[in-house]
């Protein structure tokens, strides 16, 4: 056996419920000590694959590999696995220590060895203290932090997390959020993660899967995913977007000129283009994707950009940290977020926007 | 009243206030309202329910009523207790009582556990097999069982023709048929208990055992029987209650082989018109039910697996 | 583990099969052509309950039944929705006491129930007479009305009510026309409940009969204790299929499984 950099292998499983196409050939691999988030909407397969991985759920094709393992009829309570569940599942009849001491007892581990265990454990998520609570008496924080130590404390070989923070508040959810990130790298367990979040996991992995309909959209790591998006699901997926249409005028190696409805014209950089094939030809009905961020905006005479269009606001939001200005550009409706906005500035204002030709994504319709 | 008051921009300034009679009266009406309604039957519930049990109550305290008036004393209390015949009766029907606990809760608990894991459709049509019998009366589900078990009846002659036996086996009027048909009649009710807590387990929980290593039947043991505990009581207590007091099925099913305390109590109170004795009778049954009960309760409450009660 | 797995299934169903015997085995067994009863029958033949037509008391017995049933269901609908409608709509002192006063009779067996109120009705001179059996079928059916009415209004909007009522409604309207239709169900299935828990009664009314008055279930138990006969399969059987259709009946307006769920 020789030593594998991957902790998991999946290859080309896919799973049917009567006509629903579950996951549809899904291949991923997962890199030892890695925190591996697979993003989608609901229904996308990202909480099916993960309990594929787990053991909860057959796959009609395929195979899956877990340290080299083949884990077709290993049921999942020989997989020797970590999981947190949506709703911590921390078994209420039993106190905090013996939560964490069930997986221990299972393994027959010696009695001194798991206490010295548990309280590691309870240490590394900062609940020493609490052993003798019931999960009732804990808040949902509390609780999760619980969940994850029990996961943790048996050493398991993946820890899997199913949405761990989805019932959470907006304030606790970011803290625990750096602080799963924190345990993982100091504890070096490999780490899949679901969410739906995109904030969630473009702020803690080290590599993204984006899925969608129960294929994969897009494997990469977080500035992959948010600066190259490949298709024009994973782009609109993560953050904002805005949109244009036009057609194909020429193309070269290096850029892509694009003659938009009402007559202007635009530059893309060809490694821009998303989609299947990742290419297209001159004459071709394309669409153009580019995020609010990334429009530069400048009071009207100046240039900011090579792709510089006149432009009226025609909408102010003043968010706090930014503002975002919502222009007619071309016929059409764009957002543009800028920190702060020019003295003067109001609806009706004529205003130069511009943007790099790199920013800009281009997909054949 | 005062009108309402404008100033020059048309604003309101001032509402007239509510003088406090309109507002008693409305109040005063509503609880008019609400008395209409439910006074009749709280009247039919009081005088025809309350009134006879206090007065049957007050009936047991009185030993004999000679002409100069009644004799209140606990008399009747104390010849139950000291009569080795109907201490028998208690006694049996107790023993009974916790058989057909027992079988109730060895067989009940299979179907739960099944109703809990199948699909809403299978577990809605299973709840109505399951809970039809019970409005069906009992007399015909007892006939169903004379059917089976008397002598000559199919569970003889099947015997029979499998060469085991040529004597009936002696199941009606005997302890054995009693239990056949309490058990019978209030699996139902263990059924329907238990299923109602095995349906408020989160179903996450067994998948969190599994995945720390528990396989099904440590799962089983360790999360799903402790957490099914509240629906576990709930139904012990129902049909130890039910049996306790049954009437129909112990007469029919037990005969005079088997005096059963509610037996006993018919009789002495239709056949001898011994009321007095017969309250207090009643009020035996009632009281030994509710004190086996309540020390069941407190116990499973305070034991080991008080938690899950919370 | 897969054992454990099918034994629990081979159990359930035994069990299942336990529960329904006695009622799977008395239908075929009232089509016998012998003249004593049992399971299986021997040939086939309807004399039984072409018998059953020409004895007077169970035909008798049967209409008794019917009537008590009906009447039962109907005055403990009458009181039972009423009162239930007050407690769920007004505030009233100790509501939670109220509700477990009301509903107590379930809690208290029949056969000290049936003492009570023979002791009780014997100076009252209502003993052994028609009301008095009413009386008791009332008082152990209407329990169930009211919860069930209760359960019904549990979720109820009564901003609907107000509505109503600032459109121009007087409080009758507003109560036919506004909260009536929405406890339909519950009333319904109140009414059914107690026709068949009143129709099928046994115990209490042993205690309430006098020579001469009959139910059904009465004959039943009087048959089998001192005239066992394939008669006693023919009548049990109308039982059954009478309390089957009404059951099925109750299953499609509200559903078994909640009626019983949320009255234990």
């Amino acid at each position: 056996m020789q030593a594998l950099a991957n902790d998991v292998e999946i290859r080309g499983v896919s799973k049917r419920i009567g006509r629903n196409v579950i996951l549809d050939g899904i291949d991923l691999e997962v890199k030892q000590g890695e925190l591996l988030t697979l993003l989608g909407p609901s229904g996308c397969g990202k909480t099916s694959t993960l309990n594929v991985i787990a053991g909860f759920l057959d796959i009609d094709q395929g195979d899956v590999f877990i340290k080299g393992r083949r884990m077709t009829n290993v049921p999942a309570y020989k997989r020797g696995l970590g999981m947190v569940f949506q709703t911590y599942s921390l078994f209420p009849h039993m106190t905090v220590y013996e939560n964490l001491d069930f997986g221990l007892s299972l393994r027959k581990v010696a009695k001194d060895e798991k206490k010295r265990r548990i309280q590691t454990a309870l240490e590394l998520v900062k609940m020493t203290g609490l052993e003798n609570r019931y999960p009732r008496e804990l808040s949902g924080g509390q609780r999760q932090r619980v969940a994850i130590a029990r996961a943790l404390v048996v050493q398991p070989t993946l820890l899997l997390l199913d949405e761990p923070l989805s019932n959470l508040d907006a304030k606790l959810r970011h803290e625990l959020r750096a602080e799963i990130k924190r345990l993982q790298k100091e504890v070096g367990v490999t780490t899949i993660f679901v969410t739906h979040d995109q904030e969630e996991a473009l702020s803690m992995s080290d590599r993204i899967v984006v899925m969608n309909k129960g294929k994969i959209e897009q494997v990469g790591t977080p500035t992959e995913i948010y600066a190259h998006p490949r298709t024009e699901f994973v782009f609109q997926f993560i953050g904002k977007s805005n949109q244009l249409e036009g057609t194909v005028k020429s193309l070269d190696s290096r850029m892509i000129r694009v003659e938009l409805a009402d007559g202007g014209q635009v530059l893309v950089e060809a490694e821009n283009v998303m989609g299947a094939d990742r290419s297209c030809t001159a004459g071709d009905a394309v669409k153009l994707y580019i995020r609010p961020e990334k429009l530069a905006i400048q009071a009207a005479g100046e240039t900011p950009h090579n792709n510089s269009h006149a432009a009226t606001i025609v909408q102010m939001n003043y968010l706090g940290s930014a503002w975002e200005i919502e222009v007619s550009l071309l016929g059409k409706r764009m957002q543009v977020l800028r920190p702060s906005v020019e003295a003067g500035w109001t609806i009706g204002t004529e205003v130069m926007v511009g943007w790099n030709p790199s920013d800009m994504m281009i997909v054949k319709k | 009243m005062e009108p309402v008051r404008y100033d020059d921009r048309q604003e309101i300034v001032s509402l007239p206030l509510q003088p406090a009679a309109a507002k008693k009266r409305r109040n005063w009406k509503k609880h008019l309202y609400a008395a209409l309604l439910l006074l009749p039957l709280l009247l039919f519930i009081i005088g025809f329910f309350v009134v006879p049990m206090l007065y049957i109550l007050y009936l047991s305290f009185i030993e004999t009523k000679g002409e100069a008036g009644a004799i209140y004393s606990i008399g009747n209390y104390v010849r139950f207790f000291t009569d080795p015949y109907y201490l028998h009766s208690l006694w049996l029907t107790i023993k009974v009582s916790l058989y057909t606990v027992i079988v109730s809760l060895l067989l009940g608990y299979p179907v739960a556990l099944t109703m809990a894991k199948c699909s809403p459709r299978v577990r809605g049509l299973l709840t109505l097999l399951v809970a039809s019998p019970l409005l069906i009366s009992i007399v015909v589900r007892n006939f169903g069982w004379y059917l089976l078990l008397l002598p000559n009846g199919t569970v003889h002659q099947l015997l029979e023709s499998l060469g085991i036996t040529q004597s009936p086996p002696k199941l009606l009027f005997s302890e054995t048929g009693v239990v056949i048909g309490l058990s019978n009649a209030y699996l139902p009710f263990m059924i329907l208990s238990i299923a109602t807590s095995l349906y408020n387990i989160d179903p996450s929980l067994e998948k969190a055992a599994a995945i720390l290593g528990a396989g099904p039947f440590r799962s089983f043991v360790s999360i799903t029987l402790p957490l099914s505990l509240p629906g576990i009581v709930s139904g012990i207590v129902l049909v130890f209650s039910m049996s306790m007091s049954a009437y129909v099925t112990p007469a029919l099913m037990g005969g005079a082989n088997v005096p059963m305390l509610p037996v006993v109590a018919y009789d002495q109170i239709i056949n001898l018109l011994r009321w007095t004795y017969g309250s207090a009778v009643s009020y035996v049954l009632l009281g030994i039910t509710l004190v086996i009960v309540t020390v069941f309760t407190r116990m499973m409450e305070r034991g080991r697996y008080r938690e899950v009660f919370r | 583990m897969k054992v454990l797995g099918k034994l629990r299934a081979a159990i359930a169903f035994l069990s299942l099969v336990y529960i329904l015997i006695p009622l799977l085995v008395t239908i075929p067994a009232s089509f016998t052509s012998a003249s004593y009863p049992s399971f299986p029958p021997h040939g086939f033949s309807l004399q039984w309950y072409s018998k059953l037509l020409e004895r007077p008391e169970f035909v008798e017995a049967f209409w008794n039944s019917v009537q008590f049933a009906f009447l039962a269901a109907f005055f403990s609908v009458l009181l039972g929705t009423l009162g239930a409608i007050a407690i769920a709509k007004y505030d009233i002192p100790g509501k939670s006491y109220l509700v477990s006063l009301l509903t107590s009779p379930l809690t208290v067996p029949q056969l000290v129930l049936g003492i009570a109120l023979l002791v009780y009705f014997t100076p009252l001179l209502l003993a052994g007479t028609p009301t008095g059996l009413l009386i008791a079928h009332i008082v152990i059916c209407v329990p169930y009305v009211v919860r069930f009415v209760l359960t019904g209004l549990s979720g109820f909007d009564y901003t609907l009510e107000r509505a109503a009522a600032i459109l121009g409604a007087s409080p009758l309207t507003v109560f036919r026309r506004v909260t009536l239709p929405l406890i339909r169900p519950a009333i319904l299935s109140g009414a059914l409940f107690s026709f068949l828990t009143s129709f099928d009664n046994v115990t209490v009314s042993l205690f309430m009969i006098s020579p001469g008055m009959r139910t059904l279930p009465l004959e039943i138990f009087s048959n089998m204790q001192d005239a066992y006969s394939p008669i006693v399969a023919s009548v049990s059987s109308v039982v059954i299929i009478i309390s089957v259709v009404l059951i099925l009946l109750l299953e499609k307006i509200h559903g078994i499984g909640r009626l019983l769920g949320s009255s234990h």
